[in-house]
């Protein structure tokens, strides 16, 4: 259990490292992707050792990647419409408002 | 289930959605405008209905749906949302060629933040948060002949799915320690440091989705660069709803003020102080409006960090009373807008006399943000304060008070340009500041000579249809309705 634990808070680590370090919008799609996948780790791992037979944390996981799906269509399509317009997927040339 | 009407007004949103999605394949425009009159009258009577059952409770699904006072209340408050916002965008957002999937976003998003108020497990909360937030990446970059939609979208999303991950990972957490995923959560749990890792990150969540301070940063941008009636509805209702799922949350650990409410209040604090002073620096109305909305959200969250029943009915009742005001203000920028008097503070100057209407409207509903007695605003922030004294908090409250005379100053700043300053005689200076594209109508004796700007002014007198207006008094009204007979919002809440 223990294991599981720490390996999904080291994949969350990975994931928000990303986030903070990359710049490109889609490997920040993917980095916060990984982070999710650290938390349906997690609801699994809780899911088998509270109670096997319910399966509450399946079904969030489960719903979890679908929500991941639907986020990942509407992020990609709109970094593709900024790529046409922009030349580039980089959030840091995206820039046009002010701070 | 004899008591499935109770569901009735969720109904009417769920079939604004099939609305939608008729709309969005209708290729003519005259049976799209229909279409979107009779969602709002839809949710008009949906409000109706709503209305009606108040006082009642019921839950549904195994309880994963609670129907109660406080989402019986929260819809009324969305539904009235709904009817506004569709109203006011249809000479708007409608009107583009897109105007159907318009129609169909939002009702997903007020669907989404629909049921979120009714969520009783935080399976169906994480969803109902997703479902109020992904249509809504799309409406931000509705506007698409602006460039910068795109860029204010972008960076919407991105700190949104960022937030949605490390709420989904708080939430993770909060299941494994407890056990359960029904709300609010089991009062007699340990302070077992994995849960309260679990309750921070949920935290984080949702200042995000609430905007609240160090997590703001996404709702300028996507404030500024969306059309209007957009900012409206996200500066009331994914907020409402969010506030509502916060407080079903932590019902339950009411009792035991922990580090959350410490963690709360500093979050209340840094909320309020940032947007206030944000707003003094704009010279855009729509990005003053935007950092004031982020104060809002501060004051909102005093009664959260509170932790007494009537401070988390006070945050409740905040975004109703504050909501009228803040809706009505952006469609006060829409107006403006489609007049092309532009977005800069500088070009109000003699609102007054050449929009007396405009003027008054967009009057009220900044003297309702500042709080002022009689007003709407003010009974939120009256509610949020008595529920913070009677928490034990009263520092928080002493500084939310301050932080209101504070806002005065950006608020009264725009109420003395639109009456005591004169207008622009001149039209290349506030030109400079309101960017391409806005045209300042000056009245008569502008600086071009002959006839184009009584021209541009018939026309964008047209280009602002009836139904906006009718929006707009309809917030004009309930600001002030609301603000004599505050009965109304309380006796609402039970």
């Amino acid at each position: 259990m223990t294991a599981v634990l720490v390996l999904s808070a080291v994949l969350f680590a990975i994931g928000l490292f990303g986030v903070l370090t990359r710049r490109n919008a889609i490997t920040l799609l993917v980095s916060v992707e990984v982070m999710m996948n650290a938390a349906n780790l997690n609801l699994v791992a809780f899911s088998r050792l509270y109670q096997p037979e319910l399966m509450t944390g399946q079904v969030f996981a489960i719903l979890g990647i679908g929500v991941a799906a639907c986020e990942a269509a509407v992020g990609l399509a709109l970094i593709l419409t900024i790529y046409r317009r922009y030349g580039s997927t980089d959030v840091d040339r995206v820039r046009l408002l002010r701070e | 289930m004899g008591t499935a009407f109770l569901l009735l007004p969720k109904a009417g949103i769920g079939l604004l959605v099939v609305v939608g999605l008729v709309a969005a394949s209708l290729p003519g425009a005259g049976a799209r405008r229909a279409l979107v009159l009779a969602g709002a009258l839809l949710l008009g009577a949906a409000f109706v209905v709503d209305i009606g059952l108040l006082g009642r409770s019921a839950r549904f699904f195994h309880e994963a749906l609670v129907v109660d006072r406080l989402s019986l209340f929260a819809d009324s408050v969305l539904l009235t949302l709904g009817a506004v916002v569709s109203l006011a965008a249809l000479d708007g957002a409608v009107a583009g060629k897109d105007g159907g999937d318009f129609l169909l976003l939002f009702a997903l998003s007020l669907f989404g933040a629909s049921v979120l108020v009714s969520a009783g497990n935080l399976i169906v909360i994480f969803l109902a948060v997703e479902l109020t937030i992904i249509p809504s990446f799309a409406l931000v970059a509705f506007r698409g002949a602006d460039r910068r939609s795109f860029e204010g979208a972008l960076k919407y999303f991105i700190l949104s799915v960022l937030a949605s991950a490390i709420l989904y990972y708080g939430l993770s957490l909060i299941y494994g320690m407890t056990g359960t995923v029904r709300v609010p959560l089991p009062a007699q749990v340990g302070s077992s440091p994995l849960l309260l890792l679990g309750i921070g990150f949920m935290l984080v969540g949702f200042g995000f989705k609430l905007a609240a301070f160090p997590f703001h940063q996404w709702l300028p941008d996507a404030f500024e660069v969306s059309h209007p009636e957009v900012a409206a509805f996200l500066a009331v209702g994914p907020k409402l709803a969010a506030v509502v799922a916060l407080v079903r949350i932590l019902e339950g650990l009411g009792g035991q003020s922990g580090a959350w409410t410490a963690a709360l209040a500093w979050m209340a604090l840094g909320t309020m102080f940032w947007g206030n002073l944000a707003a003094f620096r704009q010279a855009g109305l729509r990005r003053m409006l935007a950092y004031s909305a982020v104060a809002h959200a501060g004051y909102a969250l005093v009664g959260v960090a509170a932790g007494t029943p009537q401070g988390m009915d006070g945050a409740v009742l905040y975004f109703a009373a504050y909501g009228s005001a803040a809706v009505g203000a952006f469609l006060v920028v829409a107006l403006l807008e489609r007049d092309g008097l532009g977005d800069a503070i500088a070009g109000l100057a003699g609102l007054g006399r050449r929009r007396p209407g405009w003027a008054a409207a967009l009057t009220v509903f900044l003297i309702s943000l500042v709080g002022v007695p009689l007003f709407a605003g003010f009974w939120g922030k009256f509610s949020v304060f008595l529920g913070a004294v009677e928490g034990g908090v009263v520092w928080l409250v002493v500084l939310g008070v301050i932080n209101s005379a504070v806002s005065f100053g950006y608020y009264g700043n725009v109420i003395r340009k639109m009456y005591l300053e004169a207008p622009p005689g001149r039209v290349d200076k506030p030109a400079a500041v309101a960017g391409p594209g806005a045209v300042p109508a000056g009245p008569g004796g502008g600086a071009a000579p002959g006839a184009p700007p009584p021209v541009a002014e018939t026309g964008a007198r047209a280009a602002a249809g009836w139904s906006l207006r009718t929006a707009l008094w309809l917030t004009v009204g309930l600001t002030l309705l609301l603000g004599v007979v505050p009965g109304l919002l309380f006796g609402a809440l039970g």
